[in-house]
C-alpha cells in the first residue's frame, strides 16, 4: 500500500502542472490511489507527498479533484485525530497551490456540506488564503463567500434573555448555544482581519505597492461594500440581540434577596465577570473595520432616513426578515439595501457608546440628528428582544439629551410618522415589557422626549396616546404629564392656549370618563381614576381666582354629568360589593376553622390544577381593594368640597381664597402611581 | 460735512463694469455718498445686505453713473430732510418694527468674512444641495472637525453635501451658506445660539456656549 502511492507519485516529481496535462490519465490513476490511502486511513503518506515541494506541480494539477476526497475527513476529529490533522494540513496546501477559482468553489462546496461550526472553522483559513490570492478586485467572489459564511451565522439562534434577572443574564454565557453564537461571530470577525487590511491598504492608506488602476478601484470599492454589508449583518445578527453591558448590581441584589441567596453563595454560583460581554468587543471590532476601510459614517447613519421616504419601507424589511427564504430570492434585485437593525446597532455604537464619533461631521443640527436616528429607534423598539429594546431606548435617550426643551416643531409629528409611533412603542414597552429595568427606562425617556416638542406637539402626542393607551397605570402617568403641562402653562406667560380653554376640553373629554360607565371595574382602573381626580383637584384649586384660567369652571356641569356622578355611583357600588365579599370570606374562614378544614380550595385553569389562594390572603386582597375605594372616595369628596366652596365664592370674592385650600394646590400631585 | 467736490470717482466706467468690482462694493459707496432721496428713487435705501440682494449689478452701475451726472451727493440738507420724514413716519407707524431691527443689529448670530470671492451670482437656494469643504475651529484655534485632505482625520475626502435651508445643519451654516456664492471661500464665525448652544457637543469636544469658526468653501450646488 505504502509503496504504491509513492511509486505512482514518483514519476511526477518535479513536474509542472502544465506538463501534467499531457498525462491526465496517469494523474487520475494516482487520485484513485490517494483515495484508497484515505480509505485505509493512511493519511500521513498523502500528506507527506502533498506537502513535498517536489510535487508542487502535481498538487496544483489535482487539487480540484483532491478536495472532495479529503473534505469529508474533516469531521473525523473525534474519531481519528491524526487523519483530521493531516487533512487540515493538506487542504491548507491545496488552497495555496491550487487554481484559486477552482479552490474557491471547491471550498465553498465543502463549507456547505458541513453545518457543524467546528469543521466550518477549519475551512476558514484555506478560504482566506484563496480569496486573497484572487485579489480584492473580485466583488462577486467576496459576495459569494460572505453570503455563504453569513448563512451559517444565520442558522445559529441567540438564546432569549427576556424576563431573566440580572444574575441569570450573567449566567447565559455558559449556555452552549449562546457561546456558540458568540465564538462564531468572533471567528468570523477574526477571519476578516487580513481582508480589511487589504482594503485599507488599497483604498485608504494608498500603499504604493498596491497602486490600483481606476477600474480596479471601482471593483475594490464594491468589495469594500460587500465586507461592509457583512459587518453590518453581524451587527444585526447576532450582536444587536446580545446584551453588551450586564445590568446593575443593585438589581442583582434585589434578585438575590428574592431568591434568598447571600453574597457568598452568589459568588459561587456566578463568578464576577467583566462588566461588558464579549459581544461588545465584537461590536467594537465591527466599528473598527468600518473605520479602517474608510466607510463613510455619515452615509451609514443617514441611510435609513434618506431611503425610507415611505415609512413602510422599514416595516417591509422587518417583515421580510421573517420570510428569509423569500429574501434570498430577492437578493439579486435589491443589492443595495443595508440591514436596518445592523445600522441601528451601528448608530447605537456611534452615539451611545461614543465609538468613533469623530468620524461624524460636527455640523449637523441636533434636530436633524434626531430625525436621522428615529427610523433606527423605531425598528429597535418594535422588536421583542429585550437587549434590542434596551439599546433602542438608550439610543433615543442619547439624542433626546442633546436637545433643548421645546426644540422640536410639532410639524415633525405630521411629516415623520415615526416620531409619533415611537411614543406608542414606549407606552407598550412600559406596560408589557417583562423587564422592570427596561419598563423604568421607557418611563424615564418618554417624559423628556415629550418635553422636547413645542406646546402643540406635546398636545398632539398626549392626544394620540390617550386614544391608544388602555392600561390604567400608563394612562395615570400620562395624566400626570398633562397636569405638568397645564401647570407650566399657567406659571409662565408663554401665551400658549394648547393646555387651557377650548383645546384642553378635547383632552378632558378623553380622560374624564369611565370606560364602562357605572359598571367599570374601579379596582382595575384605580391608578387612572386617582390621577384624574388629582388633576381635577389641581385644576379647580389653581383656577379658583375667578379669572377662568383653564376653562374648568364653566365645564363643571358637563364634568358632573359625564364623570363625577357615574364615578360616585360606581364607587358606592364597588365598595358595597367588596365589603360584602370581605364579610362572606370571613364567614367562610370561621366555618372552615370550626370544621378544621384546610383553608384553601381548588382552582383549575384550563383543566390544570393551581393552588388556590388561602382564605386569609383573600381577605387581605379584598380589604386592600376596599382601602383603594376609600382613597378614591376621599379624593372625590375633597373635589366636591372644593367645588362647593368656590362655586359659592366665585362670583363675589374669587380673589381671596382660604389658606387651607391653597396649601392643597401643592399637595395636589402628591399621589403618584408606579407603573 | 462732505461737500460735493470731495467725492471723487473711485472706479472708472470700465473698472466698474468688470468682474473685479462686486455689487456690494458699489452699494456701499452709493450708500455712503449719495443723498437719501437719490437712494430712495433707486430703491437703494435700507440695510446694505437687503439692497445688495434686491438689486442686480446693472442697476448699481447705472445708479453709480447717474450719481455723478446728477451730483446727487449727500448734502447738509440731507439730514434735515430725513428728520422731517422720520417725524412724519413716527406719527404714522408705531415704534415696534424699529425696535426689532435694532435687536437684530445688536447680536448678529454669525459673521462672515470672505476669504476668496465666488462667482458672485450663484447662490444656493433653499432645498439645493450644497457641497462644501470645511474646517471647524473653536475660538482657541483647536480644530474639532474638518473634511479637508489636509485635516488631521482622514475621511473619505469627498466634500460634504447637505440640503440647504432645511435644518439639516446648524443654523449658522444654514443661513451662512445661503449668503455665499459658488466657489466662494469664507470664514463663518457662529454664535453659540446658532451652533450647539448651551449643551455643546461633548462627543466632538465642543464645550457649552462655544462660538465656532468655520472656514467653508462652497464647491458645488446641485
Amino acid at each position: 500500500m505504502e509503496s504504491s502511492l509513492r511509486k505512482s507519485a514518483r514519476p511526477f516529481k518535479g513536474w509542472s502542472a502544465k506538463s501534467l496535462r499531457r498525462h491526465h490519465d496517469e494523474a487520475s490513476k494516482l487520485l484513485s490511489t490517494v483515495k484508497e490511502c484515505m480509505d485505509y486511513e493512511d493519511s500521513q503518506q498523502v500528506r507527506e507527498i502533498m506537502c513535498d515541494e517536489a510535487y508542487k506541480g502535481l498538487v496544483e494539477y489535482i487539487a480540484w479533484d483532491l478536495l472532495p476526497i479529503l473534505g469529508p475527513h474533516l469531521s473525523d476529529k473525534e474519531t481519528n485525530e491524526e487523519m483530521y490533522q493531516n487533512c487540515v494540513q493538506i487542504i491548507i496546501r491545496l488552497a495555496e497551490l491550487g487554481n484559486p477559482k477552482e479552490m474557491f468553489i471547491g471550498l465553498l462546496e465543502q463549507l456547505d456540506r458541513f453545518l457543524d461550526s467546528l469543521v466550518h472553522n477549519d475551512l476558514l483559513g484555506p478560504l482566506q488564503t484563496v480569496i486573497r490570492r484572487l485579489g480584492l478586485a473580485k466583488p462577486l467572489y467576496y459576495n459569494q463567500l460572505l453570503t455563504t459564511l453569513y448563512a451559517h451565522m444565520e442558522l445559529l439562534k441567540v438564546p432569549s434573555v427576556n424576563g431573566m434577572g440580572a444574575m441569570e443574564r450573567r449566567l447565559i454565557s455558559q449556555d452552549p448555544d449562546y457561546s456558540k453564537v458568540e465564538t462564531t461571530s468572533l471567528v468570523l470577525l477574526e477571519f476578516l482581519v487580513p481582508l480589511v487590511q487589504d482594503v485599507e491598504e488599497a483604498l485608504v492608506t494608498n500603499v504604493p505597492s498596491q497602486n490600483p488602476s481606476p477600474k480596479n478601484i471601482k471593483d475594490i470599492e464594491a468589495t469594500r461594500t460587500e465586507i461592509m454589508k457583512f459587518v453590518l449583518n453581524i451587527l444585526e445578527h447576532p450582536l444587536i440581540a446580545i446584551e453588551f453591558k450586564y445590568q446593575d448590581d443593585a438589581d442583582e441584589e434585589e434578585e438575590m434577596k428574592e431568591l434568598g441567596i447571600n453574597a457568598e453563595a452568589r459568588q459561587q454560583v456566578v463568578p464576577r465577570q467583566e462588566e461588558y460581554s464579549l459581544s461588545k468587543k465584537s461590536a467594537e471590532q465591527c466599528m473598527l473595520y468600518l473605520e479602517l476601510m474608510g466607510c463613510s459614517f455619515s452615509y451609514l447613519l443617514l441611510y435609513a432616513s434618506q431611503r425610507s421616504a415611505n415609512p413602510d419601507a422599514i416595516k417591509e424589511q422587518l417583515k421580510k426578515k421573517k420570510k428569509k427564504k423569500k429574501k434570498h430570492e430577492d437578493d439579486g434585485k435589491k443589492e443595495e439595501t443595508l440591514p436596518v437593525l445592523g445600522l441601528s446597532c451601528f448608530a447605537y455604537m456611534l452615539l451611545v457608546e461614543g465609538y468613533q464619533t469623530n468620524r461624524m461631521p460636527s455640523i449637523f443640527s441636533t434636530v436633524y440628528m434626531m430625525e436621522v436616528v428615529m427610523p433606527y429607534v423605531e425598528a429597535m423598539l418594535r422588536r421583542p428582544e429585550e437587549p434590542i429594546i434596551l439599546k433602542g431606548l438608550e439610543l433615543l435617550r442619547s439624542v433626546v439629551d442633546r436637545l433643548d426643551e421645546q426644540s422640536l416643531n410639532s410639524n415633525l409629528l405630521d411629516t415623520k410618522q415615526n416620531f409619533l409611533q415611537v411614543t406608542e412603542c414606549m407606552v407598550q414597552i412600559m406596560v408589557y415589557c417583562p423587564s422592570k429595568t427596561i419598563r423604568r427606562i421607557a418611563v424615564s425617556v418618554l417624559s423628556p422626549y415629550m418635553d422636547r416638542f413645542d406646546w402643540k406637539g406635546r398636545y398632539h402626542i398626549l392626544r394620540s396616546l390617550f386614544i391608544s393607551t388602555t392600561h390604567p397605570g400608563a394612562k395615570g402617568m400620562l395624566i400626570g404629564k398633562l397636569k405638568d403641562y397645564v401647570h407650566s402653562t399657567l406659571q409662565s406667560d408663554s401665551h400658549n392656549d394648547w393646555f387651557v380653554g377650548v383645546r384642553s376640553h378635547k383632552l378632558w373629554v378623553m380622560i374624564f370618563k369611565l370606560d364602562k360607565g357605572e359598571r367599570t371595574d374601579l379596582l382595575n382602573s384605580a391608578d387612572k381614576e386617582i390621577a384624574v381626580l388629582n388633576f381635577l383637584r389641581y385644576l379647580l384649586l389653581r383656577d379658583s381666582g375667578g379669572q377662568d384660567l383653564t376653562g374648568i369652571w364653566p365645564w363643571l356641569g358637563i364634568l358632573q354629568q359625564v364623570y363625577l356622578n357615574p364615578l360616585q355611583s360606581c364607587l358606592s357600588g364597588s365598595r358595597t360589593h367588596y365589603t360584602l365579599k370581605v364579610e362572606s370570606t370571613w364567614k367562610e374562614i370561621r366555618r372552615a376553622e370550626m370544621k378544621k378544614e384546610n383553608l384553601t380550595g381548588i382552582l383549575t385553569v384550563g383543566g390544570q390544577q393551581f393552588p388556590m389562594m388561602p382564605l386569609p390572603e383573600q381577605v387581605k386582597v379584598l380589604e386592600t381593594a376596599v382601602y383603594t375605594f376609600d382613597l378614591i372616595g376621599s379624593i372625590v369628596s375633597r373635589v366636591n368640597e372644593i367645588i362647593k366652596t368656590y362655586k359659592h365664592l366665585l362670583p363675589v370674592e374669587g380673589d381671596t381664597s382660604p389658606r387651607s385650600l391653597l396649601a392643597d394646590v401643592h399637595g395636589a400631585g402628591d399621589v403618584d402611581m408606579d407603573i | 460735512m462732505a461737500g460735493e467736490s470731495d467725492v471723487t470717482r473711485p472706479w472708472t466706467d470700465e473698472e466698474i463694469a468688470s468682474d473685479d468690482i462686486g455689487k456690494k462694493a458699489i452699494a456701499t459707496f452709493l450708500q455712503e455718498h449719495a443723498a437719501k432721496r437719490f437712494l430712495r428713487d433707486h430703491k437703494m435705501l435700507g440695510a446694505l445686505k437687503h439692497v445688495v440682494k434686491t438689486c442686480n449689478k446693472e442697476q448699481f452701475v447705472k445708479a453709480y453713473k447717474e450719481l455723478f451726472e446728477k451730483k446727487a451727493f449727500k448734502g447738509p440738507h440731507d439730514d434735515e430732510e430725513e428728520l422731517e420724514e422720520v417725524t412724519k413716519k413716527t406719527a404714522e407707524v408705531k415704534v415696534k418694527p424699529k425696535v426689532k431691527e435694532e435687536k437684530v443689529a445688536e447680536v448678529p448670530h454669525f459673521h462672515k468674512k470672505i476669504l476668496k470671492h465666488g462667482d458672485r451670482t450663484t447662490y444656493p437656494k433653499k432645498g439645493d444641495y450644497a457641497s462644501v469643504w470645511y474646517i471647524g475651529k473653536l475660538t482657541d484655534n483647536t480644530v474639532f472637525d474638518t473634511n479637508t485632505a489636509s485635516g488631521k482625520k482622514k475621511k473619505d475626502n469627498t466634500p460634504l453635501k447637505f440640503k440647504v435651508g432645511t435644518g439639516q445643519v446648524i443654523r449658522g451654516w444654514d443661513e451662512g451658506v445661503q449668503t455665499m456664492t459658488l466657489h466662494e471661500k469664507a470664514e463663518l464665525t457662529i454664535q453659540p445660539d446658532w451652533a450647539y448652544g448651551k449643551k455643546g457637543k461633548p462627543d466632538a469636544k465642543i464645550p457649552s456656549n462655544a462660538t465656532l469658526i468655520f472656514e467653508v468653501e462652497l464647491v458645488g450646488i446641485d
